[in-house]
């Protein structure tokens, strides 16, 4: 039988390993705080973009980037094509994910990084925190409740106060005529009225000269009554006559080449890229014929498999044509933003093949075309 | 008396373990209970040949459609198909829309696993690297100063491009379509084609060539599942492992192709 051990006799026998146990320890605590230092994105000298062609404009996606450097990279690389303005998303959700608590360092960042290279943003503002839809679990994040107008016009106005000096103007939801753009709510042009009267008058308060986009319509040709969308021309008449242009400062526009050249000829019943035609035809039947008029978000898709898809070779052909058509043929058109320059991961669809650039920053051919044409080098 | 301990403990093991294993199985009520409407809605993306489209008599049509009611029979249910785009398949799966959505949709590890839930996958969409079958090539280590064929703009003329800084001698070639980029590999006119697992099986299906192919990368097709409906996913994948077993999904993908 072995004797047993004091315990003072076993931590002295213990004691040498102990200490060994302690400094590997020790040095893999230490081990664990090297990491490798973050990408360093500083801000250089600022910048300013020559603008050659006035309406080239592309829908950035940084909100959900993660790099700083990124950022720095996508703003570059718009300002090298002559792009001097964009179109980026702030979603609500984002930032005021507690009531009052309100966490700007990513749009900080975004408005950083586009002020220096030169560029403006226009701000789509959408996406409803958990908070405000009562935590509801059947809603989504596009689910905004009449009870939390309020609180998104407050977002609102204070989103555009802190970033006035660098706004274009902020868009007021996105594509309202969807009803899952609304959390499957039942579309009515009535309540997206109610919604531009709230906000605009808050954000008119706290900044008076970041001008309210309305509007942001899908393409779309549902009837009344389809429990998916409505008719964006019909969507639009019916906020006109609600009142809505009153509230507004400029109209945000969706639209689509899908497979038509953009000389194709507008109707009622198709969709196209002169579509935006018929729509700015609704506000000068109201009255609002001089209203600005931003296309917010446009461009054809070169999936290979895609119904609504062209080749590579007809995107650039429409996409470039598509500028040179609303130079030449729509005075009332500010800006004609493409969707969109890059995704910080990819969808592995057709999502994919509206954008410039690859998730790894691979320049597509579209870019250097667009490059081209943005800063004169083609016609 | 050790040795009985260790016997009665070894009795204890050998009788607890049927046990532990029960405990460890999920347990869901039965299909008619957890869809009491005797019908699965299932999302479906019809703007996306050939997983889902419209046939020439306007109705659904395509592998996703002829998956859900695959699956729906394994089921005793009835199919019911529900339009979406691509942007609001996951919304829908969130807000119950549907029972589970297809549309053509790859496994994105990026998604919260509190929202939603991917069923098996029953389709690998991911790039393949087609060659001869005289001439296999396998990855890009072999592929110094040969040519490869892609689709112009393509997720495969990205990759080539990315093999293209890193591979010495490498030629990429572009071509209007995926059918042109295995032509050119068929004609010899290329050593290789890099195309995903749709084009690649579109070709081979009207080809009379023995072809090569080595997966580059994956991309799983599976269903979408709300996270809280755990019987719903757990039906599904049953009956998806069934039909994948029985041979179904590919006869329903030889149908397409």
């Amino acid at each position: 039988m072995r004797p047993r051990l004091h315990p003072r006799q076993w931590f002295a026998a213990a004691r040498p390993a102990l200490g060994w146990f302690f400094r590997a320890g020790l040095a893999l605590w230490l081990i664990g705080q090297v990491a490798p230092a973050p990408m360093r994105a500083p801000l250089g000298d600022p910048q300013t973009v020559e603008v050659v062609r006035p309406h080239l404009c592309i829908h950035t996606r940084l909100i959900d980037e993660v790099p700083e450097y990124r950022m720095q990279q996508t703003f570059i690389a718009l300002r090298e094509m002559g792009v001097g303005t964009v179109v980026e998303f702030f979603p609500w959700a984002y930032v005021e994910r507690s009531p009052g608590a309100d966490d700007w360092s990513q749009a900080d960042k975004i408005f950083a990084h586009a002020g220096n290279q030169g560029v403006r943003v226009i701000a789509r503002m959408g996406l409803v925190p958990g908070w405000a839809r009562q935590d509801d679990p059947d809603s989504t994040l596009n689910t905004l409740p009449d009870s939390a107008f309020d609180d998104f016009a407050a977002y609102s106005a204070r989103f555009a106060a802190r970033y006035a000096d660098h706004l274009d103007g902020i868009i007021v939801w996105n594509e309202p005529n969807l009803s899952f753009e609304w959390g499957f709510r039942p579309v009515d042009p009535l309540v997206y009225a109610r919604l531009l009267e709230t906000v605009s008058p808050a954000v008119k308060a706290a900044a008076p000269d970041v001008p309210v986009f309305g509007g942001a319509l899908a393409p779309t040709l549902e009837p009344l009554g389809s429990p998916h969308a409505l008719d964006d021309l019909l969507y639009l008449t019916a906020l006109m006559e609600a009142g809505a242009g009153a509230h507004m400062d400029a109209l945000s526009v969706h639209t689509y080449g899908f497979t038509q050249p953009p000389e194709a000829d507008p109707a009622p019943d198709v969709l196209n890229f002169r579509r935006a035609e018929l729509i700015q035809q609704v506000l000068a039947d109201h009255g609002y014929a001089d209203m600005p008029v931003y296309i917010t978000e446009t461009g054809w898709n070169d999936h290979p498999r895609w119904a609504q898809a062209v080749t590579p070779a007809q995107r650039i052909d429409y996409t470039l044509g598509a500028y040179r058509w609303a130079a030449q043929a729509w005075p009332w058109a500010r800006e004609v933003c493409l969707w969109m320059f890059r995704t910080p991961r990819p969808t592995y669809s057709y999502p994919d093949y509206y954008t410039l650039v690859t998730p790894d920053f691979d320049l597509k051919p579209i870019y250097h075309a667009l490059k081209a044409y943005g800063t004169g080098e083609t016609e | 008396m050790r040795r009985a301990r260790a016997t009665l403990i070894l009795l204890l093991i050998a009788l607890a373990a049927p046990v532990m294993w029960w405990l460890g199985q999920e347990h869901h009520p039965p299909p008619a209970e957890v869809f009491p409407s005797g019908e699965l809605v299932v999302g479906i993306d019809p703007s996306y040949p050939p997983f889902g489209t419209l046939d020439t008599a306007g109705q659904y049509a395509g592998i996703d459609v002829d998956l859900g009611h695959a699956l729906a029979a394994e089921l005793g249910l009835r199919a019911v198909f529900v339009p979406l785009s691509y942007d609001g398949i996951y919304d829908a799966v969130l807000t119950g829309r549907v029972d589970v959505a297809f549309g053509a949709t790859v496994v994105d590890p990026s998604r919260p696993a509190s929202e939603t839930r991917y069923t098996w996958g029953y389709f690998n969409d991911g790039l393949h690297l087609v060659s001869p079958a005289s001439a296999p090539l396998t990855d890009g280590q072999g592929l110094t100063g040969q040519v490869v064929a892609v689709e112009y703009g393509s997720s495969a003329d990205a990759e080539a491009r990315r093999w293209n800084r890193r591979v010495r001698g490498l030629t990429v070639a572009h071509y209007p379509t995926a059918a042109e980029a295995l032509d050119a590999v068929q004609a010899g006119n290329a050593d290789a084609a890099i195309t995903d697992h749709t084009a690649l099986r579109a070709y081979l299906a009207g080809a009379n060539w023995d072809a090569h192919a080595a997966p580059l990368t994956d991309a799983y097709l599976a269903g979408v599942v709300r996270a809280d409906r755990r019987a719903v996913l757990y039906h599904l994948n049953r009956a998806m492992l069934d039909l994948l077993d029985g041979g179904q999904i590919d006869l329903i993908l030889d149908r397409h192709f």
